[in-house]
């Protein structure tokens, strides 16, 4: 394929005579999503960062073919201003951008049901909401890379659902890049056009699957896929979360 | 809930009554050395004389006049100072112990170089409420700066903002309440510095009264003008509640 955006070639990081990253190298093409899975502590977020270009303290060679400053960043934590409006939080990336985005803003915020919430205080909405806002928030921007870092981990199981069902069709609604940080296996086969298991530390990539799914939907109609079971199968294994007979 | 506010504000001031009534009738009764105690009926006198024969309300404008100077030139200097060093974190790593060293001095014991350096006027009041307020300031609102919440700079990060956009979205409203938490205990600590300062130099000013009244041995005046300092400092309090109130954030 020649939409490649981003090629990462040997890839290391230590920190603190740690060493964290070892030789990671892939490639990632435009509209692909890019589940990344591995142990906690394996390095994952670290890998994110460096992406992301918040840790330049690294070896090896990252070559984006897009604008670097042009990437959206979805932290484990909805990361909402308690003192801003909902409204005035998901604006707050375009403020600081100085970009024009409010009737932008208010079709999204309406789009995902929090146009009633517009003048609240993150302090009144739940979980869910508070997660939409900070997606709303990145995507705003129209990010041609968008990471997202364990972005369902503090969530109730049914509202992680609907969220990564509202992630899902955003990304592919506007054909959009992402990377993916999750512990969930079955997160990583619903939504993953591709998945990337990193072994313990120091890690290194141990296998690259391209996640083939008869007819994917959304990621809750994705988990009923025949080819979902198979796919469970190999990234336990490499992950040993089965015992081995 | 309003009621219970009520029950509080009523038990409050039964307590402030039923204390100056225990006090004038054991002063009337001699049970307490009256010339040393007084009596809240002679307090009230003294202030009322105060009033109409000595200019009391001039000498409550100067006393306020050089807190409320003191207060502001504190706040905005330690604001300054705090983001400088919050900018250059290095500076704050050379000047922090200085700062320890020269918070932990008492204050009393520079005021005469302070007369000495600035004169005895208005100024070296206002010098000696500062160095009392200054450096407490300082480090409480750098310590408000540098407890920012971790995701909310790394999403700032994350977005390219500038240092001036950290400060003005994050650094600055996180440190609200540390702000406003630093503001109450100033102005008390100010009002503090401000009498200090009177007792050594001013020809007015509560300060001015309370030593007047030891020096000549009225110590009814003594009491009245802590009286009146009590009074200023739960007023201007208040109006810090009132600042915050009107200004609060949903931190």
């Amino acid at each position: 394929m020649n939409n490649k955006i981003i090629e990462i070639k040997n890839l290391k990081k230590s920190f603190n005579d740690s060493h964290i990253l070892d030789n990671i190298s892939f490639n990632i093409n435009k509209g692909e999503i890019i589940c990344i899975i591995g142990t906690s502590g394996c390095g994952k977020s670290t890998l994110l960062n460096i992406i992301s270009g918040l840790d330049d303290d690294y070896e090896g060679n990252i070559k984006y073919y897009f604008d670097k400053n042009n990437i959206g960043y979805m932290l484990q934590e909805p990361a909402l201003f308690p003192w801003l409006s909902i409204k005035k939080n998901a604006l707050i990336g375009a403020n600081i951008k100085k970009l024009n985005k409010e009737n932008d803003i208010s079709h999204l915020l309406k789009k995902y049901k929090l146009e009633e919430h517009n003048n609240d205080y993150p302090d009144k909405i739940s979980g869910g909401m508070k997660q939409r806002v900070a997606l709303i928030r990145t995507i705003s921007l129209n990010p041609e890379l968008l990471l997202l870092d364990e972005p369902f981990a503090a969530l109730d199981y049914q509202t992680r659902l609907n969220i990564e069902k509202d992630v899902y069709s955003i990304i592919k609604e506007n054909n959009l890049t992402a990377i993916i940080i999750t512990h969930d296996l079955s997160e990583a086969i619903s939504l993953a056009d591709k998945v990337i298991v990193l072994s313990n530390k120091p890690s290194h990539i141990k296998n690259i699957y391209d996640i083939n799914l008869d007819d994917k939907k959304d990621p809750i109609s994705n988990r009923k896929d025949k080819n979902f079971t198979y796919y469970y199968e190999l990234l336990g294994k490499d992950l040993d979360l089965f015992e081995n007979k | 809930m309003k009621t219970n506010k009520i029950f509080i504000k009523i038990v409050q001031l039964l307590i402030v009554f039923i204390f100056l009534f225990i006090w004038e009738i054991l002063s009337k009764y001699n049970v307490i050395n009256t010339f040393i105690f007084s009596s809240p009926s002679k307090i009230l006198k003294c202030i009322i004389n105060l009033y109409k024969n000595n200019n009391l309300v001039n000498h409550i404008l100067i006393t306020l006049k050089e807190t409320i100077i003191a207060f502001s030139l504190s706040i905005l200097i330690s604001f300054i100072i705090a983001i400088i060093f919050y900018e250059i974190p290095i500076l704050f790593n050379i000047f922090e112990p200085f700062l320890t060293i020269i918070n932990s001095t008492p204050k009393v014991a520079i005021g005469p170089l302070i007369i000495i350096i600035f004169g005895a006027s208005q100024n070296s009041i206002i010098i000696m409420a500062l160095s009392i307020t200054l450096i407490l300031n300082i480090l409480s609102i750098y310590n408000g700066f540098t407890n920012v919440n971790k995701y909310l700079l790394k999403l700032l990060n994350s977005l390219n903002a500038s240092r001036f956009q950290k400060l003005k979205y994050l650094i600055v409203p996180s440190a609200y309440s540390v702000i406003i938490n630093s503001l109450k205990i100033n102005i008390s600590m100010t009002l503090i510095g401000v009498i200090m300062g009177e007792f050594l130099v001013s020809k007015a000013g509560i300060g001015y009264l309370i030593i007047y009244g030891t020096q000549v041995f009225d110590l009814t005046l003594v009491l009245s003008g802590i009286i009146i300092l009590m009074i200023i400092s739960y007023i201007l309090y208040l109006f810090i509640n009132i600042f915050e109130r009107k200004t609060k954030k949903h931190s």
